[in-house]
């Protein structure tokens, strides 16, 4: 029983005529998660569709690429919808992809909560845990892909700022399923191994969620935890946050401003430094200057210009002083001689002699002794007159009270 | 980091420090000096490493 032979090409032909005309391969979804991804430069893609025990080879032409919604990475979970189609010539049949969707898009955004939840819960966001950056940094290590954006712009960037720092690159994956390991492994080993690096940049440029899914696994985000040397993040665009963004000492919002956040400015630090240097000879002159100043004003000739003047006036004073005491003591001298005129008249007035002259005369006896009582006088008794010319002595003819007169020279008064 | 030589960061602040010591006016002569001394060495020791600058790029074979 059977056919006769038929040509391969009949064959073929047969069996694509069978698969295109079955009504479920013509619009099947399968589930599976994608490998050997391929980019042809055509624009159209090749992958696997595989699951635990099995694999489909499928194809996306460019024209249907342009209208999924999402980005296709190595290792995601996808359903996709398309038909079988059977290639002739290697008598290889593929999933002829029409729409993609992956199934994956609301767990990872699960998954990177429930991530982060627990690991911010653990510490390992804690600000007490950060690590400054260092001012001037010798060597930065970048942990990248080598061949991405992130690498260009990293090293652009500080190669513009800063031609002192010494830069290691070290090549990593930053998709797919192996990256999220030669991350942190990479991490570990600068940590351990290369304690010239001053600080590390790990990162990548911007992508969908799937494609920096990297910085979202735990063990990435347990090497930079645990990491010595300070790490800044720099994952995809401004809007992208990853877990590492969270644990990593310095979150940059792209890989050009990790660069620029990671070293400083070598040309402005040496205009800095000469400022600096100016600025201590310029104060330093300014001091000398105010002190040579301050000293010439205290300079022996002016000090004795001073001093000279400072004579002159306390003698002044003094000549003032000796001047007023000269004047008191004329005063005094003055009111003394007048003291004396005067006692002198009080004397003047007071002298016997003088009432003598105006015609009176003392009556004394014999030994001296003025008589002031005359009837006490006996007779014969020899007595002196003396008046204010001249002295005579007289005897006592009579005496007695009742008696008014008396004989001899005795001069008589009324 | 070896302590042997002072870092750049370090000789930086000082030379800051001596700076900002010799603006106040009533800083004594000999201090003054002394601090003008102090911060050019460490403008020095800053230019120096500046001056010294060959950056290298280096990539990390596995």
């Amino acid at each position: 029983m059977g056919l006769k032979p038929v040509m391969v090409s009949q064959l073929n032909s047969y069996i694509k005529r069978i698969l295109q005309t079955d009504p479920i391969l013509g619009n099947v979804s399968v589930i599976g998660e994608v490998s050997n991804l391929k980019f042809h430069s055509s624009g159209h893609v090749y992958f696997s569709l595989k699951d635990e025990s099995s694999k489909i080879n499928c194809f996306l032409a460019a024209s249907n690429l342009a209208k999924l919604t999402c980005e296709l990475t190595e290792g995601m979970e996808m359903t996709a919808n398309g038909y079988i189609y059977l290639y002739e010539r290697g008598g290889s049949y593929s999933l002829n992809v029409r729409d993609v969707e992956t199934a994956g898009q609301g767990d990872l955004a699960a998954a990177f909560e429930k991530l982060k939840a627990k690991l911010e819960k653990e510490g390992l966001f804690d600000k007490d845990h950060k690590k400054d950056l260092p001012f001037f940094p010798k060597k930065v290590a970048v942990i990248t892909s080598e061949t991405g954006a992130a690498v260009r712009d990293i090293l652009k960037i500080i190669k513009q700022k800063n031609d002192y720092v010494d830069i290691l690159i070290c090549p990593v994956l930053v998709q797919g399923p192996n990256a999220a390991g030669e991350i942190s492994a990479a991490i570990d080993d600068i940590s351990e191994n290369h304690r010239d690096i001053d600080v590390i940049i790990t990162g990548r440029g911007g992508g969908s969620m799937e494609e920096l899914w990297a910085f979202n696994e735990e063990v990435v985000a347990r090497s930079i935890y645990a990491c010595k040397i300070p790490i800044i993040s720099a994952v995809g665009h401004e809007t992208d946050f990853t877990i590492a963004d969270f644990v990593a000492d310095l979150r940059a919002e792209t890989p050009s401003a990790a660069a620029d956040k990671a070293v400083p400015d070598t040309e402005v630090l040496r205009e800095y430094l000469a400022d600096l240097r100016n600025e201590l000879r310029r104060n330093l002159r300014m001091l000398t200057e105010d002190r040579r100043n301050r000293l010439q004003i205290l300079d022996p000739q002016g000090m004795g210009r001073d001093m000279q003047s400072r004579i002159v006036l306390e003698q002044l004073k003094i000549d003032n002083i000796i001047k007023a005491m000269e004047e008191a003591l004329r005063a005094k001298v003055l009111a003394c001689e007048n003291r004396l005129l005067i006692q002198r008249e009080v004397l003047d007035g007071a002298d016997p002699k003088a009432i003598l002259s105006r015609g009176y005369s003392v009556i004394t006896d014999e030994s001296g002794k003025v008589i002031k009582d005359v009837s006490l006088l006996e007779k014969d008794q020899m007595i002196n007159i003396e008046a204010a010319k001249g002295r005579a002595e007289a005897r006592i003819t009579r005496s007695g009270t009742g008696i008014r007169e008396s004989k001899g020279k005795e001069k008589s008064h009324d | 980091m070896t302590e042997k030589k002072m870092s750049f960061e370090e000789a930086l602040k000082k030379l800051e420090t001596a700076s900002d010591k010799l603006k106040s006016e009533d800083i004594p002569l000999e201090e003054a000096i002394k601090n003008y001394e102090e911060g050019i060495k460490h403008y020095k020791e800053c230019s120096e490493i500046l001056e010294k600058a060959n950056q290298k790029i280096e990539t990390l074979t596995k």
